[in-house]
């Protein structure tokens, strides 16, 4: 078991440090750059969903969950309370 | 650096550790059958990705070695796309720093930091929110298997949402400032959920391809304002 973590410690960690060895080295034409610039908004919807319908229990209570995080964040509600009062809001409404 | 400067590295670090805590004590949970306690914290120590974690026990009894570890390599492949952001925008930092930095990039703390301003981009703030989040992660898979009961069943379930609460979190700020990312989120919503459906393509193949699509798309989405 241990050889086998240490074998998943090299599959994954290759790809999160390749990255280091030759991105500076490089000069990215612009639209690369620009490319680039969307990968944290593409990433967050492809994290989103529809991982988020099998959350919790039910799709729906993801969902729920989902528009309460919303209002929070829109009501400019520091992430860390994001977080945690869209904890609670779900325990409350699976009671 | 003040100490100050790093209060919020820190805070963030915690938010991603309070969306850690219950998903690090359900791997416990799950491990405790299955692996050693040994095992169960040095995975999380080397390998560092939910996801993936859960894939290795529930391969554990069914796939071979290789099996599971090519399952892991493409899951977590997506880090490649994240590190490569990372490192560009901590060009110019020494390789050494990189390093450090990229080998704990994981969705979450690449998500809290890749929206940051240019001041921010300094090796110490995003040391110390990875780092905090790492910790959350390795030290709560140790609790969780050694007391997993402490957390209730419906406070684990609910739990669930916190990571998807954060990621919300980050993306309604990027909306306000512009649609454009708003549009972007949701077509990587509609490319993952299209490629999901597809059997042919591993989960961890598709969203990588929902990943680079949607980035496209707000290209296109650029291409199509300037030309107006």
């Amino acid at each position: 078991m241990t050889v086998l973590i240490l074998c998943l410690f090299l599959a994954t960690i290759i790809t999160r440090i390749l990255p280091a060895f030759f991105v500076t080295r490089l000069t990215l034409p612009e639209w690369l750059v620009t490319y680039l610039n969307y990968i944290p908004y593409a990433a967050l919807g492809v994290l989103i969903f529809p991982g988020i319908l099998s959350a919790v229990e039910r799709p729906v209570y993801g969902l729920l969950g989902a528009v309460f995080a919303t209002v929070l964040a829109l009501l400019r509600v520091p992430l860390f309370f994001i977080v945690l009062g869209s904890i609670v809001f779900v325990y409350l409404i699976t009671l | 650096m003040t100490q100050a400067g790093l209060k919020k590295p820190f805070m963030d670090g915690l938010t991603i550790g309070m969306g850690y805590l219950p998903v690090a004590v359900a791997f416990g949970i799950t491990a405790k059958p299955l692996i050693s306690l040994f095992d169960t914290t040095l995975m999380s120590i080397m390998v560092y990705g939910g996801a993936s974690q859960f894939l290795v026990l529930q391969m554990l009894n069914t796939s071979s070695a290789a099996a599971i570890i090519l399952a892991v390599f493409i899951l977590n492949s997506r880090h490649f796309v994240m590190a490569f952001k990372v490192n560009y925008d901590l060009r110019h930092e020494s390789f050494l720093k990189r390093l450090i930095l990229s080998s704990y990039v994981t969705d979450e703390s690449f998500a809290v930091t890749a929206n940051t301003g240019e001041d921010e981009r300094t090796f110490p703030k995003y040391f110390v929110t990875f780092i905090t989040a790492y910790m959350f992660w390795v030290i709560f898979s140790a609790l969780g298997y050694i007391a997993g009961d402490w957390m209730g069943d419906a406070w684990t379930v609910a739990s669930g949402i916190a990571l998807y609460a954060l990621f919300i979190a980050l993306l309604i700020p990027a909306v306000r400032v512009h649609y454009k990312y708003g549009l972007v989120a949701v077509s990587g919503m509609l490319f993952h959920w299209i490629l999901d459906v597809i059997p042919a393509v591993p989960s961890g193949f598709s969203i990588v391809i929902a990943m680079l699509l949607a980035a496209s798309a707000g290209v296109l989405i650029e291409r199509m304002e300037a030309a107006r």
